[in-house]
């Protein structure tokens, strides 16, 4: 019987070993891996605006610290945790920068009633605690279960439903109030 | 928002209704409840309000160019010196140090080398001659003492960087480096000290 060359697809263990060793092929498959979840924390844990400057900002970091990984934890754990961290940090930043601004606010977009409403929405978003704003905006825009929101900011499934819970009740609070 | 006197009104089931998160039974159940219950009927409107507006908001999309400019940003942060921690700023000029104080020896070696072939064939006591050899060994060690100390400290430095990060390979291929380089040193001097005398 003919011997049919077959070559093992590369595990992420794979790339991470390779990456740690400095392959920049490993590490471009691990950043198309896991862009869009690091995308999606920078954009509800972050500011929002600069979401790809934040995720740009996450990956090179992981470059950087990629050799601290030991495997103790699972990957995306880890680098959901330095995720964050990261993202928090450049946050708080943001804000002292914005702080020390003069009242520069959001203007609302003239046009329809929805776009209004939207505005308002995210605006009542933008005033949410931290922790909420983020399971909230994982959640009940990105689609993400609380699984794994759970394990994207370290906290159990039953900690995400209940800080959503609180998040849709002051968001429901705040726009009854506009009203 | 209104005053709400029913308890149910602000509990999580109304917004699990309101966001088809019931199996049908607890749906039936609570959908009967709001149709009676004034306070829960306006709960359930504002959740149903929060919900709309909340569909409104695109989802996340990821810009197609990320992962190029993650990819070229590293590869600029490469081109760059990489920092190794806040303290090793040092290092560069203690590698400017180590390589003058070990040209310096190279060439007081080779003086000294090339002093021993000229002396020896002719008399083999010049090997104790101490009005040369002295002031070379002298020298030697001396021009070898502040890029000794400079490897130590910097050595010292790293090693307390990398007790910060334990497995930072890069900070460890350094501290290899620089002990490599410092066992150099020493190896020569010994070299130096030895042809003198």
């Amino acid at each position: 019987m003919l011997a049919v060359p077959f070559r093992k697809p590369l595990t992420e263990q794979d790339d991470l070993t390779a990456a740690q060793a400095g392959d920049h092929a490993a590490f471009e498959r691990i950043v198309r891996r896991h862009a869009a979840r690091v995308h999606a924390l920078a954009r509800w844990a972050g500011g929002g605006d600069d979401a790809d400057e934040r995720t740009q900002d996450v990956f090179v970091l992981l470059w950087r610290k990629i050799g601290l990984y030991d495997g103790r934890s699972a990957f995306s754990t880890w680098l959901h945790r330095l995720a964050i961290n990261e993202i928090n940090s450049a946050h708080r930043s943001n804000r002292r920068l914005e702080r020390n601004r003069d009242g520069h606010r959001h203007t609302e977009p003239p046009g329809q009633t929805s776009a209004a409403d939207r505005v308002e929405l995210e605006d009542a978003i933008t005033r949410l605690p931290a922790e909420l704003r983020q399971v909230f905006g994982l959640h009940d825009v990105e689609g993400y279960r609380h699984e794994e929101i759970g394990g994207m900011l370290g906290i159990p499934p039953g900690t995400s439903a209940s800080r959503l819970h609180r998040a849709r009740h002051l968001l429901r609070e705040a726009l009854s109030e506009t009203k | 928002m209104k005053y709400t006197p029913c308890l149910r009104a602000n509990s999580p089931e109304i917004a699990l209704y309101v966001y088809d998160e019931l199996e049908s039974r607890a749906r039936d159940e609570v959908e009967l409840h709001v149709a009676t219950c004034e306070s829960c009927t306006t709960a359930a409107s504002e959740l149903a309000d929060l919900r709309r507006r909340t569909e409104t908001i695109p989802r996340d999309v990821l810009s197609r160019d990320i992962v190029p400019r993650v990819m070229g940003a590293i590869r600029d942060a490469r081109q760059e010196p990489r920092p190794v921690s806040r303290r090793s700023g040092s290092f560069p000029r203690a590698m400017q140090y180590f390589a003058g104080t070990l040209v310096a020896a190279c060439i007081a070696g080779l003086i000294v080398v090339r002093g021993r072939n000229d002396t020896a064939p002719n008399s083999v006591g010049s090997r104790s001659d101490s009005s040369i050899g002295a002031p070379l060994e002298a020298s030697a060690r001396a021009l070898a003492a502040p890029g000794a100390a400079t490897l130590d400290r910097t050595i010292a430095e790293l090693e307390a960087a990398a007790a910060k990060s334990p497995g930072d390979q890069y900070l460890q291929r350094l501290i290899a480096r620089t002990r490599s380089d410092r066992a150099a040193l020493t190896t020569q001097v010994r070299v130096i000290t030895s042809s003198v005398r």
